[in-house]
């Protein structure tokens, strides 16, 4: 083969993969405003049921000073260690291809970030450093990875942080 | 296999042709947005007052339309209160509020419905200076408005209670809609969910920046008779269309200020004579039968008359109903130009280039970044430039095809230089530089740009004469150019900050009896900056060391970079990227391969660039034509096989001078650097007694 068909079969290829990948990175992110919009849009009304709630996550902790389970509300204070995983929930997609998570939270002091990880790697975030109300919603495509962790973290560079979590929904979508 | 390659180029083609498709709807969306900024507004008659803080009645509210319906109101001092009156033509579609508070940061806007089928009472509404806020309306006849200073906060309990206002309020934007599309996002037939910040300001930008590279590698396997035949005619639209998506970002309504309310609020509140308004208001009182004058009596000391012109000429296509509407039809006319001579490049390089280098280069041209936005005359050099450069390219191919150059060829590359001379004069040396080039063997085509030159200043200077009793052939502001451009590096000396024409006025009344407008004042200036440059030669060393490298870093592009050119120079800093191109210049030079075609095509390196290492570069807003030059210069040898065979033919060369380029490279910036720090070379007075001097004294 010459190497000019050789460098036209490349870059026909690099044509093919830059005009399907741009396409595709903006799909994406298009679904995620999408999806998060429609998420967002159903807190306060009748909401579904969610695959996962505030009560139902297997909960672990990390090392906060306080993690008090109740029936409706979770009290959380960190440790003093910023940007630390404070509390982690691992659950099986069960082969989903999407996952939502509404949540709302009150923050007493400092800050929080509120998200899921796959495979080791932040998928969705959300974080806050104000005082008051923190309520959110967020969405993303997962990975082939079996399983999904919810995270709480400190997200306060000074130190503790404590908060309550009212509640928190995780939706998986096939 | 033979058949696969083939396959592969028609994939290619279609592959370009998408890309393309693309860059061209990606920028045809943003033209209302850029140039309307709104869609249309139900008509309404406005009215306006305001309340001054001083409790003196002295305040006056006045209103400036931005588009028919879409006004912009600011109170005449720091006011308490600014209240306005809508009465829509027909209120059934008066349905939302456009509201953009400029200042105070806060206000709490309270509208109340009047008239019959008018809901009683009032809605209040607490506004931030941080966008377009809209705001449904009950229907009725009219509503009023009534915008009250708040403190800015982000506690409930401080907003509770006006505060004594210490600004005028501010309102960018006010207008009634019969919709709330296309208010706080563009309407958008794709990716609808994006919000425009994220959408045009990174997304687009960047996906039309990796389409563009794509077309330069694919053109290399396009057929070239198609792409020589139909490259001029595709290249001017996807300028175009760059040169919005450009203008979107800059420009955009939905998270930045659009052009009218940019300029409404900007420095058509300013008198006349500002960088951005000169030009304009020249234009628009010639058109308004008042002369090519800045005021009555006042003509511009430091600018050629090209640009009002070009203004007028704006105008007279787009509309010059007010000065805002000038403006527009500047810019518009600012963006066609510019898609317009990269596609008269394309054509004139077609017959010197292979095509894929005139696309690439044409292309790259397109995509830098550009002053498109701006009314001054910056913004029109590097369109200016390149016209010289298609020029140029019609007769180096008839003189590289061993044809006689008509004197018509000729005297279209001196009307070229003539356009950029009418619009600014550092043309001037590198126009002397190229024409004893030209023309050194037949002298008498001097004539040309004597004829020209003459033509242009001599009119000019005519004109001028009439207000300032003095004949110029240019402007009288080499002066203060020089005066600035010498504290554009840093050192100890009073003047070593943002020189500005005032600075140079006061210096010039300190010393002088001559108005600082005058040539008088610019030749007093020219000696004295000459003899600073005796007395302190090592600040004149340092100052060309260091303008040389800002120019280097890729000052020689300037204009605003938005994602588009992020993409690039984010990846590979510009420095890195003008190296190498200066070095296919000494390449080409030094192997004798199209040297008579690359130095004269890169002439601006050599006869302007060097013009502002010692005048004023003002952050490199001059230079233009600079990058235009490196790009038409360097760009094209890459594309061309006999390129390859001269570097082949002459290795040793080829070395030296790769070498010589990259311990530039590497050493220049730590040179810089470290002769920056030598205080005892830079205050050194070997010469001349610095007490002499009128410029020396240190802070």
């Amino acid at each position: 083969m010459r190497r000019g068909d050789l460098a036209a079969l490349a870059t026909a290829g690099f044509g093919a993969w830059l005009l399907w990948s741009q396409y595709s990175n903006i799909a994406t992110l298009s679904w995620w405003y999408d999806r998060t919009e429609y998420v967002e849009s159903m807190r306060g009304t009748m909401l579904p049921s969610p695959d996962y709630e505030l009560g139902t996550l297997p909960w672990k902790v990390a090392q906060p000073r306080v993690f008090d389970v109740k029936p409706d509300r979770i009290v959380v204070v960190t440790d003093a260690e910023p940007y630390a995983y404070q509390a982690f929930a691992s659950v099986d997609t069960h082969g989903a291809k999407a996952a939502d998570i509404q949540f709302e939270a009150e923050i007493e002091q400092g800050g929080t970030t509120i998200g899921l990880l796959q495979a080791g790697k932040w998928i969705a975030v959300n974080s806050s450093q104000r005082r008051g109300r923190f309520a959110d919603s967020n969405t993303t495509q997962l990975g082939h990875n079996r399983s999904i962790t919810v995270v709480i973290a400190n997200n306060n560079p000074a130190g503790e942080t404590r908060l309550t979590m009212k509640s928190l929904r995780l939706y998986l979508r096939k | 296999m033979i058949r696969l390659g083939a396959l592969a180029r028609i994939a290619i083609g279609i592959e370009f042709a998408v890309a393309v498709a693309i860059i061209v709807y990606a920028g045809l969306h943003n033209f209302r947005d850029v140039f309307q900024g709104a869609p249309p507004a139900v008509r309404v008659r406005i009215s306006a007052s305001c309340d001054a803080a001083d409790g003196s009645g002295s305040c006056e509210a006045s209103l400036i339309e931005l588009n028919p319906g879409r006004y912009r109101i600011v109170t005449s001092t720091p006011s308490t209160r600014l209240s306005a009156t809508l009465a829509a033509d027909d209120p059934r579609r008066a349905r939302y509020l456009l509201v953009r508070l400029s200042q105070p940061a806060s206000v709490r806007l309270a509208i109340e419905p009047r008239g019959e089928g008018g809901t009683e009472g009032a809605d209040g509404v607490d506004l931030l200076d941080t966008g377009r806020v809209v705001i449904p309306l009950a229907s009725a006849p009219s509503v009023a408005l009534s915008f009250v200073p708040m403190p800015a906060g982000p506690s409930p309990a401080a907003s509770a209670a006006p505060v004594a206002a210490a600004a005028p309020i501010a309102i960018d934007e006010l207008g009634v809609f019969e919709q709330r599309s296309g208010l706080l996002t563009d309407v958008r037939a794709v990716f609808p969910a994006i919000p425009p910040l994220r959408y045009h300001g990174t997304l687009v930008p960047r996906a039309i920046a990796a389409l563009c590279l794509f077309t330069i590698v694919a053109a290399v396997f396009l057929p070239p008779g198609g792409l020589k035949r139909y490259g001029p005619l595709i290249l001017p639209v996807v300028c175009f269309s760059l040169c919005l998506v450009d203008l979107a970002i800059l420009f955009s309504p939905y998270f930045a200020h659009d052009l009218r309310t940019f300029y409404a609020g900007g420095d058509l509140s300013q008198p006349p004579g500002t960088n951005l308004n000169g030009g304009l208001h020249q234009g628009f009182r010639l058109l308004t039968g008042r002369g090519l004058t800045l005021m009555d009596g006042v003509v511009a000391w430091e600018r050629m008359p090209g640009y009002a012109l070009f203004c007028a000429a704006a105008g007279i296509l787009f509309g010059h109903r007010t000065l805002l509407d000038l403006a527009l039809s500047t810019v518009l006319l600012q963006t066609i130009c510019y898609s317009a001579a990269v596609g008269v490049f394309a054509w004139a390089a077609g017959s010197l280039f292979p095509p894929a280098a005139v696309w690439a280069v044409g292309l790259l041209m397109a995509w830098l970044p550009k002053q498109l936005g701006l009314t001054q005359v910056d913004a029109l050099i590097a369109s200016s430039a390149i016209l010289v450069t298609a020029a140029l390219c019609l007769r180096l191919a008839r003189v590289r095809d061993r044809r006689a150059v008509p004197v018509a060829v000729d005297v279209l590359v001196h009307l070229t230089f003539a356009v950029w001379f009418a619009l600014r004069p550092d043309v001037l040396p590198g126009w002397l530089g190229v024409s004893l080039f030209l023309h050194w063997k037949s002298w008498r085509r001097l004539l040309i740009p004597l004829t020209l030159f003459l033509a242009i200043g001599g009119a000019w200077g005519a004109y001028k004469a009439r207000y300032t009793g003095e004949f110029a052939l240019t402007t009288t502001s080499a002066g203060a150019s020089l005066f600035c451009g010498l504290w554009e590096v840093p050192s100890h000396f009073r003047f070593a900050e943002a020189c500005r024409d005032e600075t140079y006025f006061d210096w010039i009344h300190e010393h002088t009896p001559f108005q600082p407008q005058s040539a008088a004042a610019s030749s007093f200036a020219t000696r004295e900056v000459v003899k600073f440059w005796l007395t302190y030669p090592g600040h004149l060393v340092i100052m060309v060391v260091h303008k040389l490298m800002r120019t280097l870093d890729g000052d020689l592009w300037p204009g605003y970079q938005t994602q588009l050119q992020v993409f690039v120079f984010g990846a590979v800093g510009r420095y890195w990227i003008v190296l190498p191109l200066v070095t296919i210049i000494g390449l080409c030079t030094a192997l004798g391969y199209q040297r008579e075609r690359t130095l004269l095509l890169g002439w601006p390196l050599l006869f302007n660039a060097p013009i502002f290492w010692v005048m004023f570069a003002s952050l490199g807003r001059f230079y233009s034509a600079v990058g235009v030059a490196l790009l038409a210069a360097a760009v094209a040898p890459i594309f061309e096989r006999d390129f390859y065979a001269a570097l082949r033919s002459r290795p040793r060369r080829v070395i030296s001078v790769v070498a010589c380029a990259a311990v530039f490279a590497i050493v220049a910036w730590p040179f810089h650097d470290w002769l920056l720090r030598q205080d005892g070379f830079h205050y050194w007075t070997p010469l001349l007694d610095p007490a002499a001097s009128r410029l020396s004294a240190l802070k």
